[in-house]
């Protein structure tokens, strides 16, 4: 290696192995630390999150359960968001399947093949 | 002192505390010297070096022995002087040019610099290198690294090299002559 034209402190090299070990560990540990807090944090966060949706939840329910709100007489809060739930999982595009299984035949204008329409799955049956 | 395969065999073992410093023992000196000559200033090789060094402790679980210790860690390095100098250059760019300093009166300001007039042509030279360029030549000329060696450290074919070395060579002859 050719001499390149630069000097070093005194006593520089002798002791770098030493200074470097020690940073590495010294930096080991602030790295977990630093994860411990942001962990720490992130707890908090998601415990703070159940304590504000709690009070979010019920002010919902207020709305729609109040006076003036959306009139769902008879179903408790949770139940309206049992509603909701269900809601959310009908598809768009073709409601019946979500009601209706293989095992009932179902005929949209409410008839049976004998044109009876008694056996047939209504969705207010359910 | 252990040579590369006797320290991954310690690491291998499971000593891995005791592989990292004798890595630390073999390799601080030479590895600081690389660092320096892209860097013109010793307090800032110190701190790559201490960057390198945290990088290769962390790194060490997940070398496989494929590469050679010694190529690892010199790629290691050199990511890390290659991630300095972009960050010195984009610090240039959004410098007031009336703040920033010219890479030559830096070098005359470092109290480390023991280098004749030649020398500081040559230094400035090197440091108007493209990246590649310059990691090529000042392993291949300052270091002396064989061609394939340095293809291992940066993941490039000897005849790109041997090309990035000419190319440097030239720009670097044609800035010292003043042409």
């Amino acid at each position: 290696m050719k001499k390149l034209p630069y000097d070093v402190p005194d006593g520089y090299f002798d002791s770098l192995p030493g200074r470097l070990v020690s940073v590495c560990v010294e930096r080991r540990v602030r790295n977990r630390l630093l994860y411990v807090g942001v962990a720490a944090c992130l707890a908090i966060a998601v415990v703070c999150g159940f304590l504000f949706s709690g009070g979010n939840r019920a002010a919902d329910a207020d709305y729609l359960y109040g006076d003036g709100g959306l009139a769902v007489s008879g179903l408790s809060a949770d139940e309206v968001y049992e509603e909701f739930l269900y809601s959310d999982l009908i598809p768009e595009t073709d409601p019946d399947l979500f009601f209706y299984d293989g095992s009932a035949e179902y005929y949209p204008d409410g008839t049976d093949e004998a044109g009876a329409g008694n056996d047939t799955l209504m969705i207010d049956d359910l | 002192m252990m040579n590369d395969s006797e320290i991954y065999a310690l690491y291998v073992s499971g000593d891995c505390e005791k592989a990292f410093n004798e890595i630390v023992k073999k390799y601080s000196e030479r590895l600081y010297w690389h660092i320096r000559s892209f860097s013109c200033s010793h307090q800032d090789a110190d701190d790559i070096l201490q960057d390198t060094f945290v990088k290769i402790w962390n790194a060490l679980p997940s070398f496989r022995g494929e590469a050679r210790l010694f190529t690892w860690i010199w790629r290691i390095a050199t990511n890390q002087v290659l991630n300095h100098i972009r960050h010195e250059r984009l610090r240039n760019f959004l410098t007031p040019a009336s703040e920033a300093r010219p890479y030559l009166e830096t070098l005359e300001a470092d109290q480390y610099f023991n280098g004749d007039d030649a020398q500081k042509r040559l230094l400035s030279a090197i440091e108007k290198l493209p990246p590649k360029q310059r990691m090529v030549f000042v392993m291949r000329y300052f270091e002396e690294l064989e061609y394939k060696d340095i293809s291992e450290i940066m993941h490039s074919s000897v005849g790109s090299l041997k090309a990035s070395y000419h190319h440097a060579y030239m720009k670097i002859k044609k800035e010292i002559s003043g042409d």
